[in-house]
């Protein structure tokens, strides 16, 4: 007997150890302090259990008697007191400052909480202890869980087998812990386990009932009521005149898990489209204006109903049953839908390409079916692939096509035939790839894979002009372009632009020309206008949306890293420009999906708004499963940068001084100048002020540094981090403060200067997630021994013309550990000696990685004229 | 020389005298129209205004809205006010009715209890209309039925009854009637707590003096009955970590305790980051 005994307490104190465990680990515990009769007095760390726990802590107690709750509270507390205060003694926390001097109560309490010792000195005044123990001991009991509030909860319990009636169950809930419930019947026997006010909480719970919903009331003439009966007409009464009014009043109501998934009858579209991607050749397509034929067939959510079905229901309806069980599931049957779906059923119609997606995707399609829900669409060919909720894996990938310089990968390939599929139906395509997964050579690619008549338009930013127009060579060489770009770029020809236009592939122009030039633009009849960067058109009041709205062509491509920076609006506008009228009016947007989503945080809204932009964005991250075995561990790309005006007139000064000065010197004083002159062209290229040294402010006068700022916002929007290379430490000590004040964030500044246990500091907060995302470093600063590989970007401000020189300082951030893909990002100015040369190492990198060696002096070697042709600045260097 | 009105008797020549300014009065929540808004409220003042006291029960009525009314008290049978008239010392109205016997009562409690809604509905804010029902079948009126039912008194000096200080105490009682009818039944003799005590504690946990607390911070009242034996398997914990780390801190209510300025529940957010932070590792 006495063994029996012992087993149930070591059971116990097991599971006391378990819950208290469980409760530390979960934060729930608190201060307290007990003072003892004879004066003295001990901290505690008691445990603070939810109502959720209370099942728990029950268990811990042999028996219901006030003596057993007391036993386990005192075994809970001393488990729970006893972790708590170990953490913090191993992690030497102190919650005061060491101070001298006697210590007020609050004082020693605080102290003797992070202590081994849980006793406070003895030498405290016992009236302000006894005071302080009633403070916090009021303060605990303010969150106990015995205190909790609860509410009357209505549950609705559909018919056990089939026919019998429906069931209210009265319920009382915990209103912390909603999923509490304890059945009145359990209320009225005497149990109480949500506190002693329970029973008259849940019968002022009926009384408002009864004022709320009257046709309920007859439930308050019973003694001890349980639930309430109701017949099937009462049941949609109430779900559907009463529910959410006594939910709104304060009184629980829980219908079952189907009911909100219930499916309606209803009318589906059934559409048959033959072709499996509508003009193949013509350069047309569709629109989301076009008209599709369709038939109107009667269904259940997203079933057809058969003739035997709609015989059973036109059945109940004549028996005036308004909630029939059809295949085992609860319909609601109003006999004037049937009326509709009976007079539609069978018959033809027609509807927009926007009304057949917004039905299929499981919006409302407006009346077009008069009161009666349209529950679907069914659909054959190109319809039913656009409905699919994962278009770009369902059309067929495009292999690299013929005239592609370069093989796309698995990932391009669905990504390119996803553009032509949409493009061949006159649909927008929104392609949303993060940065680094080639949204540029997709693009490229899809337009020589459907080549249609007519030239592609090409908007970007000023300063990825030049990107654009060294890609278009490199990936597509057999491409025409023309860069509509610069004062003279009508009056540089006499051939009209709209001709000159039509004789190229591709024509490149930048957003603020098109704004301009939108008059002449839209005399070209495009093929295909591609919106690079298409935040720039977010805002639709800018002159720059309203011109890329006006600019017609069959297909409307928009690339982004981002469709949404701030607010929904934003993808809305691109939508707009993308699909007009999928997505309504800029207002009807609003109400239905911006306010809801961003304000209420409305699941179904975003849900909604997801399903219907789904065949329309494609967006794969470099972390996604399916892509990530595709990429390479480093991908290297180039950016080309404009120089400002004030930049170019820099540079050709710096440039006409050298050439003179090198031509009358000889031998080191000749290599001196030269390798000083190519000092000053870098600085140049980096920005006025960091050759001036003037302390000029920075902002708009480098198109270098725009780039710079544009590449790290969105490395910092992705969550990523970024390695910034330069090999000036003066260029580094202007930029830091500049680039956290642009962005937001901190940023890291690692240089030769930076002691020894600072630096270590520094790279440890650069490795933590939660440290500086961009860590500038001085090429030059300690060389080896830094582990970097937090950062996932590598960006070279300025180059160092010797490839071994960045690599190495590249393969900080890659090396054993980094599990990501590392990006590189070389910052270049277009038309400068950085892009010469930067074209040299590229077409000769095995010779410069013999020839080169190890440094810069290779160049000093170079005559006169070679030396001019390699600083020369291009005309095309200078941006608007 | 003040415009007379006929209907005035001559010795109210004068203009009557203003009453005293009461500060933290009775205020009426009805500060214009009917004084009362539920309809046994409105039934009381019916009683009142039927007794056709004219332009004493307008000044009643103003005397109610003002706060003039400084306290009324429901005793079993009796309402007792002080109201503050034009003289120094306020005057003292009570208001006397009929008390059910303890016979008559238990007749009328054994009804209650075999239907929630009486007490259901009372608990809810509103007399169920059904109750008059209940206290005629036991020879007893819940709400006074006719003016003579009621025995008024006021320490005023003027000779009539109702004065308009036993008016303002009445419509004070109609008005509080409005929020809490309850008090209906408490000047009839019972108490909210007497009257639900053996609907709300009919089990075996009623009765006795409260037994002390296990712990502040204890989950469950010690009166109330553990649900032990109900899943004593599992823990039944959904331990995630808390965010931020001293989340508990607030479930509970403000400690009004601070260290040299610092509050203390600051001082403890340094505890729960190592604790917690550690557990997660």
């Amino acid at each position: 007997m006495v063994e029996a005994a012992l087993a149930v307490d070591s059971a116990i104190d097991d599971r006391v150890e378990t819950v208290a465990g469980a409760l530390v680990a979960a934060g729930r515990f608190v201060p307290g302090l007990a003072v003892r009769d004879d004066g003295r007095a001990r901290s505690w760390w008691w445990p603070l259990p939810a109502a959720s726990d209370r099942e728990a802590i029950a268990s811990l107690c042999s028996d219901a008697s006030v003596e057993a709750q007391r036993d386990a509270a005192a075994r809970l507390a001393e488990a729970v007191d006893r972790r708590v205060r170990a953490g913090l003694v191993d992690a030497g926390v102190a919650l005061l400052p060491r101070r001298g001097g006697r210590p007020t109560a609050p004082e020693a309490w605080l102290r003797s909480l992070t202590a081994p010792d849980p006793w406070l000195p003895a030498t405290l005044d016992r009236d302000r202890l006894r005071v302080l123990e009633d403070a916090v001991a009021d303060w605990v009991a303010s969150g106990s869980a015995a205190t909790g509030r609860t509410r009357l909860c209505l549950r609705l319990r559909e018919p056990d087998g089939g026919d019998g009636p429906w069931v209210l169950e009265l319920l009382l809930q915990d209103v912390d812990e909603p999923s509490l419930l304890v059945p009145a019947s359990m209320l009225w026997a005497g149990d109480a386990p949500l506190g002693p006010d329970a029973v008259e909480e849940l019968l002022r719970g009926l009384g408002r009932l009864a004022r709320l919903a009257p046709e309920l009331a007859s439930v308050l003439d019973e003694a001890a009521p349980e639930a309430i009966v109701l017949d099937a007409a009462a049941v949609l009464a109430f779900v559907r005149d009463r529910a959410a009014t006594l939910a709104d009043a304060g009184i629980g109501v829980l219908l079952p898990a189907w009911w909100s998934k219930r499916r309606r009858l209803g009318l589906r579209m059934k559409a048959s489209t033959r072709r499996s991607a509508p003009g193949g050749a013509g350069a047309g397509g569709l629109g989301m204006d076009a008209i599709v034929s369709f038939e109107w067939v009667a269904a259940l959510g997203d079933r057809r109903l058969t003739p035997a079905e709609l015989r059973r229901l036109e059945a109940a309806a004549a028996a005036k049953q308004e909630l029939v069980r059809v295949r085992g599931e609860w319909v609601e049957l109003r006999p004037h839908d049937l009326d509709v779906i009976r007079a539609r059923m069978g018959t033809r119609d027609e509807a927009t390409v926007a009304d057949i997606l917004t039905a299929g995707l499981g919006l409302e399609p407006g009346d077009a079916a008069g009161d009666v829900e349209i529950t679907g669409v069914e659909a054959t060919g190109w319809l039913a692939r656009l409905l699919d909720d994962a278009l770009h894996s369902v059309v067929a990938p495009i292999p690299t096509p013929d005239g592609f310089a370069g093989t796309l990968r698995p990932y391009q390939e669905r990504g390119v035939g996803w553009l032509v599929f949409l493009g061949r139906l006159g649909l927008g395509a929104c392609l949303a790839d993060d940065m680094g997964l080639g949204k540029t050579a997709q693009l490229i690619a899809s337009v020589l894979a459907d080549p249609v008549p007519g030239p592609t338009l090409v908007v970007c930013p000023v300063s990825v002009l030049g990107n654009w127009e060294r890609e278009l060579a490199r990936f597509a060489p057999g491409l025409s372009v023309l860069l509509h770009h610069g004062p003279a770029r009508f009056t540089r020809s006499r051939v009209s632009f709209a001709k000159r236009a039509q004789r190229v592939d591709v024509v490149l122009t930048s957003y603020s020309l098109i704004a301009r030039d939108v008059d002449e633009l839209v005399a070209v009849p495009w093929s295909r206008v591609v919106l690079d960067e298409a935040q720039q058109v977010k805002n639709p009041a800018t002159a720059q949306a309203r011109a890329a709205a006006r600019i017609g062509a069959a297909r409307r491509v928009a690339l982004t890293g981002t469709p949404v920076e701030n607010r929904l609006s934003e993808l809305w506008s691109i939508m707009h420009l993308l699909n007009p009228g999928l997505l309504g009016s800029a207002r009807s947007f609003r109400e239905r999906f911006a306010v809801p989503i961003e304000r209420d945080h409305d699941t179904d809204a975003t849900a909604a708004l997801r399903r219907l932009t789904g065949p329309f964005v494609l967006r794969r991250l470099k972390t996604d499963k399916s892509i990530i075995d595709d990429l390479p561990d480093k991908i290297e790309t180039t950016e080309s940068c404009p120089l400002t005006r004030e930049q170019a007139t820099l540079y050709q000064a710096v440039v006409d001084d050298l050439i003179a000065r090198s031509e009358e010197a000889e031998g080191i004083q000749r290599r001196g100048l030269v390798l000083a002159g190519l000092t000053r062209l870098k600085q140049v290229c980096n920005h006025p002020a960091h050759l001036l040294r003037d302390g000029s402010p920075l902002p708009r006068r480098s198109g270098k540094l725009t780039r710079t700022e544009e590449l790290l916002e969105e490395i910092v929007a992705e969550g990523a981090k970024a390695l910034c290379f330069t090999q000036f430490a003066e260029w580094g000590e202007l930029l830091r403060p500049y680039l956290a004040a642009r962005l937001g964030v901190e940023v890291g500044w690692l240089h030769g200067g930076v002691p020894r246990r600072r630096r270590d500091q520094m790279v440890a907060a650069f490795q933590d997630p939660d440290g500086p995302p961009v860590l500038l470093v001085s090429l030059k600063a300690g060389g080896t021994g830094l582990n970097l590989t937090a950062a996932s970007h590598v960006v070279h401000l300025d180059r160092w013309w010797n490839p071994a020189v960045e690599d190495q300082a590249t393969d900080r951030a890659y090396r054993i550990g980094q599990t990501r893909a590392v990006q590189v990002h070389k910052l270049v100015s277009i038309g400068t000696v950085e892009e010469h040369i930067d074209a040299m190492l590229a077409t000769k990198r095995r010779l410069a990685e013999s020839v080169v060696g190890s440094g810069e002096e290779w160049i000093t070697e170079l005559s006169t004229d070679e030396l001019r042709e390699v600083v020369a600045l291009r005309a095309d260097a200078v941006e608007e | 020389m003040p415009t007379q009105s006929p209907n005035e008797p001559w010795w109210r020549h004068a203009e009557p005298k203003a009453p005293r300014p009461v500060v933290d009065g009775l205020v009426t929540s009805k500060r214009r129209g009917a004084m009362a808004s539920t309809w046994w409220s409105q039934r009381f003042v019916g009683v009142l205004e039927s007794y056709g006291l004219g332009a004493r029960m307008e000044r009643g009525r103003r005397y109610a809205r003002k706060g003039q009314v400084m306290s009324l008290d429901v005793h079993p049978g009796l309402l007792a006010a002080q109201v503050q008239g034009s003289r120094e010392e306020p005057y003292t109205v009570t208001v006397a009715a009929r008390v059910p016997n303890d016979a008559q009562w238990a007749a009328i409690e054994q009804v209650l209890a075999s239907r929630v809604g009486f007490v259901a509905r009372l608990l809810a804010g509103e007399v169920p209309p059904e109750l008059e029902d209940v206290f005629r079948a036991a020879s007893v009126e819940l709400l006074p039925l006719a003016w003579s039912h009621l025995e008024t008194r006021c320490t005023c000096p003027d000779w009539e009854n109702p004065c308009k200080h036993i008016a303002a105490a009445l419509y004070v009682f109609a008005d509080l009637l409005d929020a809490d009818p309850w008090l209906l039944l408490e000047w009839r003799g019972r108490t909210r707590d007497a009257l639900l005590e053996p609907i709300v504690a009919r089990g075996a946990t009623a009765g006795g003096p409260p037994p002390p607390a296990v712990a502040p911070w204890w989950p469950f009242d010690p009166r109330t009955r553990l649900p032990v034996g109900a899943d004593t398997g599992s823990t039944g914990f959904a331990v995630d970590p808390p965010d931020p780390p001293d989340a508990v801190l607030r479930r509970l209510d403000h400690l009004p305790l601070e260290i040299r300025g610092t509050p203390v529940t600051e001082l403890l957010a340094a505890a729960y980051e190592a604790v917690v932070d550690a557990g997660e590792s």
